[in-house]
């Protein structure tokens, strides 16, 4: 049951908040995949979404702004054994953390990106983040916003994110099926979720994203040919730059090996027994290692 | 003088610039050896490399090198990448 | 017996393998040697040098004058030849004679206006010839022999370049003049050119040609009845640069996963454990394997070493000021979490991009206090390549048993010189301090009696961590009371710290216990210091010296002792502020008397001690210390 997944912690979002949908999306998501909480990670940033971590009855590392993926990244690496999510805000991941957003998909590291996208700042009073259209000006806001939005969905593909999807904070059934989803895919993935924030941004509010979304209904989002790839990316370009924003899973590349994979493909150990997994001392010295054989390259 | 650095098949080393190969005879040999039988005059192209300044310009500063000695371009070590160390 | 040679030439040319031979050669005899490499932040074309220092026991620093000055251009000669000493020889191609001195287009303006000056105060002509009749009258013995023509003969037929085979006519002169045998150059020839059959054979050749000539022209360093001592059996020995001996204390020491932004000089650290790929034992099989990550940037790095560190794998990132800069954000993170981290910091000029490749010991005050608020961390400085091996395993298991972000604090000087050093036994301990499997109540901030919470690794039981103040579960509190007790917990740590890490690991004193001036210093200064401690014995008073070791905690209990004691304090490092003398000062409530301080980039070299002690004596209180090129 979700509950079991809620920690003690009192969620403490502003009522009507598009994170508690999300929450709850996460929660089913876990419950019904039958994930193991204890080796579950969420790794968040820093904002309102950011603090999901605490919400969810599994361990949680509350990272630093724009800094969750290098945490997460670490955290997989060393033991990939680990199942790890990131929860940030699109100023988080977007703006702050883009340079590292960019590099996860260029290592297709098995960690989903969940995308809490509100189109402003939450925590430090709705300045516009980079998901904010030019010309909106929400009411927290002095001034209309006077920079273009980025496509968090477009920039993934670009970057080598193997899973893509976009799903609303209000429909948490099909939110849910999205996690699972892009739990169960391996490698890179992006869910961009919209998340209206009734606090502050009075633009992208429920109304808006019945009359701007659309889900996707015949849309096929498997690669599992390389050379099929490219079309399909064609076809995800004209997708994004439709009259509606949609809604769906979106991508799904079977075709990339994962980082672990192509550290196992050049050093065959790793794959064995990764570094959190190493014996590294024995009766509390170290190992007997063979000098030559090790460090031949140094000795005279 | 009809010596290695005049000829056009000669590419001075980038660093000990007294010292180059010839392309024509694939052998290293200093600037003033020669007279040689295969010699021939050098040719200008789009880069070149000056031995006195020891830098590549283009052939739109051409004027600034009119009194160096200029080749097409210098030689380098392919396996200076083993040896060399992080420099920033 | 006691050699300094400097052997220079443009980078990307040769050199750095010139240098490399020398030193081969010459610790393969069983002789003690430093090569200290000086460079540009270039790849190619501008000037490098290595300064090796032989002797027949340990040397850690440098001296001058040089005793051999060997050149593959110019601008080597025109930049050092007032180091080398009266009788001393200076070897160089004579192909580069008709030369110039001033007008090498890599030489740096300033230098060509101070040559252009001592040309003209000495009479010097212009070039190398006039460079020749001035060292002549000097007394220093001028060889310019015939390498490049030596050396086409010998290529003549084959297509391999020049360039493979100068540096090993220069080093073969040098080490003939020396008074080496042959065989001791093709042995290094052997290992340095292994795998390349025909470069090999023509570098042999080189060799045997040089060798004939000079013993022709009977040129040698030491008088006819000198004999050159080789240092005997010493057994097998590393022969490496400082960041490789700290590559191999890492992997030693359990390290699994490491990060690192490629900035110089710690970006060779990444490389030799990543060369160095597989930890093997006596039967052959693989016991471990470090994973290594080259991240987007240094942000990255501390982020994913956090990251690592969290799941039970010791993990370190490696880095320098401008790195660490970026890195300090992180560093406060790992602080409020109690994280194992070890940061492994070479120090180099700043303050900004600085001087990437040169020496510094300016970061010490930035590494204690890097980092908005307060927090424990602990910082350790090495002071030579046999302590950064070993403190590279110790900065692991202190970092694992107090729970705190370690920086392994080094410098340039020691990344990139190379030294030869017995074989480590593999008996320092492992201690991963309290580790536990957590239960369903696991609380990753407990408090407890000790102070130090027990730690699961990620996987083991749920836990939680955050940037943001918390509660013994890891969870966000800003209750005053919490947040107080949990301040505390985490900066009484210092006291525990300061009680169980030994006194050799806090500072190291080296001479009598009767001492009436105490010199003062830390890292890589050190080795100048000692070296040069008998010679200031000799200046009448009795002279000891304090390598302090843990900069944070400061161990003001057992350091201020040693200052107490003494009559006069005088501090040797290479900033501008005297960063360590300002630690005493506070910590211990004395000034110190002298500072010696050097900051253009180079190493502070054992003659420059000695000079700077007569400045002393005569009652200078800040010295300024200008020397290497």
């Amino acid at each position: 049951m979700a509950a079991e997944w809620s920690s003690e912690v009192w969620p403490d979002w502003c009522p009507g908040c598009g994170n508690f949908g999300i929450h709850s999306a996460l929660k089913l998501a876990l419950s019904e995949l039958g994930v193991d909480r204890r080796s579950f990670v969420i790794v968040s940033g820093i904002g309102c979404s950011g603090k999901i971590a605490h919400f969810v009855r599994t361990s949680g590392v509350h990272t630093l702004h724009g800094r969750a993926i290098p945490f997460a990244s670490g955290i997989k690496i060393a033991n990939p054994e680990l199942k790890v999510i990131v929860h940030g805000g699109d100023g988080d991941l977007l703006g702050i953390g883009m340079g590292h957003f960019i590099a996860l998909g260029r290592r297709n590291i098995d960690v989903l990106v969940v995308i809490h996208n509100n189109g402003v700042y939450g925590l430090t009073k709705g300045q516009a983040s980079p998901t904010l259209g030019k010309g909106l000006k929400t009411k927290s806001l002095v001034s209309p916003n006077i920079a273009d939005p980025v496509n968090p969905i477009l920039l993934g593909m670009m970057a080598g994110y193997t899973f893509l999807a976009r799903g609303y904070a209000y429909n948490v059934e099909h939110l849910k099926s999205l996690l699972k989803a892009g739990l169960n895919h391996k490698g890179a993935g992006v869910i961009e979720v919209i998340q209206p924030c009734p606090t502050w941004n009075n633009v992208n509010t429920p109304e808006w994203v019945s009359n701007n979304t659309l889900y996707l209904k015949e849309w096929d989002p498997l690669v599992n040919k390389k050379e099929d790839l490219v079309q399909k990316m064609r076809e995800i370009v004209s997708l994004e730059y439709g009259y509606k924003r949609p809604l769906g899973v979106i991508l799904e590349d079977n075709t990339k090996e994962t980082y672990q994979e192509r550290i196992t493909g050049l050093n065959e150990y790793y794959g064995e027994s990764p570094p959190a997994k190493q014996k590294i001392e024995s009766e509390g010295k170290p190992l007997p290692i063979n000098f030559e054989r090790t460090f031949g390259r140094y000795l005279i | 003088m009809k010596v290695c650095k005049e000829c056009k098949w000669w590419k001075p080393d980038a660093l000990l610039i007294y010292i180059g190969e010839c392309e024509k005879k694939q052998i290293s040999t200093r600037d003033s050896e020669g007279p040689c039988e295969a010699f021939a005059e050098k040719v200008e192209s789009e880069f070149m490399w000056c031995s006195d300044c020891r830098e590549t310009f283009h052939r739109s500063e051409r004027e600034r090198h009119k009194k160096h000695v200029t080749h097409e371009g210098a030689r380098v070590d392919e396996d200076a990448h083993e040896y060399i160390l992080a420099g920033d | 017996m006691d050699f300094n040679i400097i052997i220079g030439g443009p980078q990307g040319g040769g050199v750095e393998t010139a240098g490399m031979l020398l030193i081969r050669a010459v610790a393969s005899t069983g002789l003690e040697v430093l090569g200290v490499r000086e460079y540009h932040s270039n790849i190619k074309g501008k000037h490098s040098y290595f300064h090796v220092r032989v002797a027949d026991r340990a040397v850690s620093s440098i001296k001058l004058p040089a005793d051999i000055l060997g050149g593959l251009d110019p601008e080597t000669l025109a930049t050092h030849f007032s180091e080398v000493r009266e009788g001393g020889v200076v070897v160089y191609d004579e192909a580069i004679e008709g030369k110039p001195l001033t007008k090498s287009p890599s030489m740096d303006p300033a230098k060509v206006s101070r040559l252009r000056s001592t040309l003209a105060e000495r009479r010097i002509n212009d070039s190398i010839e006039g460079l020749r009749n001035y060292l002549e009258k000097e007394g220093v013995r001028v060889y310019s022999l015939p390498f490049s023509k030596m050396i086409s003969d010998i290529l003549k037929g084959t297509s391999i370049p020049i360039e493979r085979t100068m540096n090993t006519a220069i080093t073969s002169a040098i080490l003939s003049i020396m008074g080496f045998e042959k065989g001791i150059v093709y042995g290094a020839i052997d290992t340095l050119f292994a795998g390349k059959a025909g470069v090999l054979e023509v570098n042999r050749k080189v060799v045997d040609t040089v060798y004939e000539k000079l013993s022709v022209e009977k040129v040698r360093v030491v008088k006819k009845d000198e004999r050159l001592e080789a240092g005997g059996k010493r057994g097998r020995r590393l022969l490496l640069a400082g960041a490789e001996a700290v590559a191999v204390g890492k992997i030693i020491g359990g390290l699994r996963f490491q990060t690192y932004y490629p900035i110089t000089p710690a970006a060779d650290e990444s490389l030799a454990i990543e060369e160095i790929a597989r930890v093997f034992d006596d039967d052959g099989k693989v016991v471990g394997t470090p994973i290594i990550v080259q991240t987007e940037d240094e942000i990255s790095a501390i982020g994913m070493a956090i990251g690592g560190a969290l799941t039970g794998a010791r993990s370190a990132t490696s880095t320098s000021g401008p790195g660490f800069s970026l890195m300090v954000e992180g560093f406060g993170w790992a602080g409020i979490n109690e994280v194992p981290v070890v940061v492994t910091y070479y120090q180099r000029g700043g303050p900004s991009t600085g001087l990437p490749t040169r020496h510094s010991q300016s970061d010490l005050l930035f590494s204690i206090f890097a980092g908005h608020g307060e927090f424990s961390r602990i910082v350790i400085a090495s002071g030579d390549h046999q302590e950064a091996m070993e403190d590279a395993i110790k900065c692991f298991n202190y970092a694992e048993i107090f729970q705190v972000p370690v920086i392994h604090l080094l410098d340039k000087g020691l990344a990139n010189s190379v030294t030869a050093l017995p074989v480590p036994p593999l008996d320092t301990a492992i201690d991963r301090g309290e580790v536990v499997d957590g239960t369903e109540e696991y609380k990753r901030f407990e408090f407890t009696e000790s102070g130090i919470s027990p730690r699961a690794f990620l996987g083991r039981s749920i836990q939680w961590y955050t940037g943001d103040e918390h509660n013994e579960r890891g969870n966000i509190s800003e209750d005053p009371l919490v947040r107080e007790e949990m301040y505390r917990k985490r900066l009484e740590k210092r006291e525990r710290i300061l009680k169980e890490i030994p006194d050799e690991d806090k500072a190291k004193f080296y001479g009598s216990d009767a001492y009436e001036d105490l010199i003062l210093t830390w890292g890589t200064t050190k080795g100048a210091a000692f070296d040069a401690l008998p010679a200031l014995n000799a200046l009448g008073r009795n002279v000891a010296l304090l390598q302090v070791r843990l900069m944070e905690p400061f161990p003001a209990d057992y350091v201020c002792k040693f200052i107490a004691k003494a009559r006069r304090v005088v501090s040797i490092e290479a900033n501008y502020n005297g960063q360590l003398a300002w630690l005493i000062s506070h910590y211990c409530r004395r000034g110190v008397d002298n500072t010696v301080l050097k900051y253009n980039g180079r190493s502070i070299s054992e003659d420059e001690v000695i000079s700077a002690y007569r400045r002393v004596i005569e009652g200078e209180g800040r010295i300024v210390l200008t020397g290497g090129e």
